[in-house]
């Protein structure tokens, strides 16, 4: 009672719907182009103790020098290379947001999974818990938590998912109303299908499309969040580098070493726009419903 | 319609009624003793014992929450720690200069948002529409704090076009209050003037496309009378709900801006109070954010149910 010959049957047409869909996404140039920046960030933060040519802590020469010579991106007011901890700042960025958003992404969809699912009182339960946390702008929500619990990364991360969650909760929660009455769920309960099976094997497959969209945005906007809080002093604590307090902290020295803030501005501005453009691309390619309206 | 206000009435109650309970509760996230994270490991316990009671931590916690829904329903947000006034005086005082640079932001982002959508929908996948998609995509990409910080750079630092932070009342001096709003209004309006753009651009791509279109034409009528009387009015439905959830986001986006600009408005008081751990000023202001971004919402459902009969019965 494995897998039929039906089963197998509709495997290999996703199968071959998701290879066309990954084909019309590799001819897009500025998908190409986007997919490939991130990947070349992405390495270097994981990569980022050997490649930094420095320690991103420790004050090593003279404050404020300008670009060039051992120290590629000059040295900030601390007299420290201004290359290794835009290059660390990349590391605490990316890792707080895929932390954050992987969080997001696990609570919600089966938030939304069981709310779309089982209707009722789950339903109102979650739904309602959805709108409270929708109520609050985005950034006030996260400071306020932040705030409460103390700032320091782990807790920028834990508010971060919180403030994503609904936007999973109810993509999912949609999609799984649709979905249930299809007639292939009502065939697998009819069969004495588990629930939690129905849901893994059916339901989930059947929604993966919006959710892999909304990981992408999801991704840009949680660096939104978490380079917004670290200027305001909420995030990253000193000697921690993020590009929002390199940014923060160049303020004071702009107007006569501008290098300081261009190089964390551009890498912020850049890897946000990356993930949007890949965001766009990807629902362009999974949903041509919208393709073209965006 | 009168069911439907009733309706949204009485879920806009529950709405105010567990979002002041979330905030209530807000406090008790602090690991620890509030009032010995707000005083540090120095204070003695006396003044600890003095705060634990000004914001009534001494009290069993359910007398707290009947105490602090009696006083928030009565307008009394409790008072600042640190200025010893009251949060509810603070928070109207500087009420009026948030909503001014949302007002004028909403504003400017209409001005610029829409003309260039429309255009950028009309010619749809041709070079005006590359060109005005990407730098649409650049204004949703930035970060407030990357765009106001370099327009401070460029226009107050390097340029000295404009003023950077003294801050003067419109009351005082209307014409420096004015150069003092234009960088905070450009730089928190330059997403949502790309979200409009998007918004009226796939809008009308989708009308243009329609038969009653195709007829309007077909009658013979001029293509400005075309786009402006038939197209846009059909189109702009979609844009009024999308301005709705950016007055929200513009709510937010006020906290990086003022505190880049040093506005004297809301989200500089919350900052404010974060910094010193003041967390009476801190609730009051979330309080006040979440109530105006759950008005606003309410009041684009009920100008989508008037514009949109349809509505109404779902």
């Amino acid at each position: 009672m494995t897998a039929g010959r039906g089963d197998r049957l509709t495997r290999t047409r996703r199968k071959q719907a998701h290879n066309t869909a990954w084909y019309r996404a590799l001819r897009s140039p500025r998908v190409v182009i986007a997919g490939a920046f991130m990947i070349i960030v992405a390495a270097t933060a994981i990569a980022a103790p050997v490649l930094a040519p420095h320690d991103y802590g420790e004050p090593l020469t003279m404050p404020l020098m300008p670009p060039g010579g051992e120290y590629p991106l000059g040295t900030d007011d601390f007299g420290r290379d201004v290359l290794s901890r835009l290059i660390y700042a990349g590391r605490v960025s990316l890792g707080v947001s895929t932390a954050s958003v992987a969080i997001a992404t696990l609570v919600g969809v089966w938030l939304g999974l069981f709310a779309g699912y089982y209707r009722g009182v789950v339903e109102t339960i979650i739904m309602r818990s959805m709108d409270v946390l929708l109520s609050f702008p985005t950034i006030v929500l996260a400071i306020a938590i932040v705030a409460m619990l103390g700032p320091n990364l782990r807790n920028v991360v834990i508010v971060i998912a919180i403030v994503y969650t609904p936007r999973f909760v109810r993509i999912v929660y949609g999609a799984t109303l649709t979905v249930r009455e299809a007639e292939f769920i009502q065939a697998a309960r009819a069969i004495g299908a588990q629930d939690l099976h129905i849901l893994r094997t059916a339901v989930l497959p059947n929604v993966m499309a919006p959710i892999l969209v909304q990981i992408s945005l999801s991704l840009g906007f949680a660096i939104l969040v978490e380079t917004g809080l670290s200027f305001l002093g909420l995030g990253a604590q000193p000697p921690t580098p993020s590009w929002g307090n390199m940014v923060s902290a160049a303020r004071d020295f702009m107007e006569t070493n501008p290098w300081l803030l261009i190089a964390p501005a551009s890498m912020v501005g850049l890897t946000i726009l990356a993930l949007n453009t890949l965001g766009d691309g990807l629902r362009d390619v999974l949903d041509p419903r919208l393709r073209g309206t965006g | 319609m009168t069911q439907y206000l009733a309706r949204r009435g009485i879920y806009l109650l529950v709405q105010l009624l567990v979002v002041a309970t979330v905030v209530f509760m807000l406090l008790r996230l602090v690991p620890g003793d509030p009032a010995r994270a707000i005083l540090g490991d120095t204070a003695t316990e006396e003044q600890v014992a003095r705060v634990r009671h000004q914001l009534g931590l001494d009290q069993p916690i359910y007398r707290q929450y009947v105490s602090w829904m009696a006083d928030v329903l009565r307008g009394d947000l409790g008072t600042s720690i640190t200025s010893g006034r009251p949060v509810a005086t603070d928070v109207r005082d500087r009420l009026g200069n948030s909503l001014e640079l949302i007002v004028l932001a909403t504003a400017l982002s209409l001005i610029i948002g829409l003309p260039l959508g429309i255009i950028a929908g009309l010619r749809a996948n041709r070079l005006p529409d590359f060109v005005l998609s990407a730098a649409a995509m650049l204004g949703l990409s930035l970060p407030g704090f990357v765009v106001g910080t370099v327009l401070l750079l460029i226009f107050a630092l390097r340029l000295r076009w404009l003023p950077q932070t003294q801050f003067v009342e419109w009351s005082e001096d209307p014409a420096g209050h004015f150069k003092l709003v234009i960088l905070p209004v450009l730089t928190l309006a330059a997403s949502t003037v790309a979200v409009i753009m998007r918004m009226t651009r796939s809008s009308m791509l989708e009308v243009v496309r329609q038969d009653y279109i195709k007829l309007a034409r077909a009658k013979g009528l001029s293509e400005r009378t075309v786009i402006l009387r038939h197209a846009l009015r059909n189109a702009i439905n979609p844009v009024v709900s999308v301005v709705g959830l950016e007055l929200a986001t513009l709510l937010g986006g006020t906290v990086i801006v003022e505190t880049i600009f040093g506005w004297p408005g809301l989200s500089s008081l919350l900052i404010a109070g974060v910094r010193a751990r003041d967390y009476p000023v801190v609730q009051g202001v979330v309080l006040l954010i979440a109530v105006l971004t759950i008005l606003i919402n309410i009041a684009v459902d009920i100008a989508y149910a008037v514009l949109d009969p349809r509505i109404r019965v779902s």
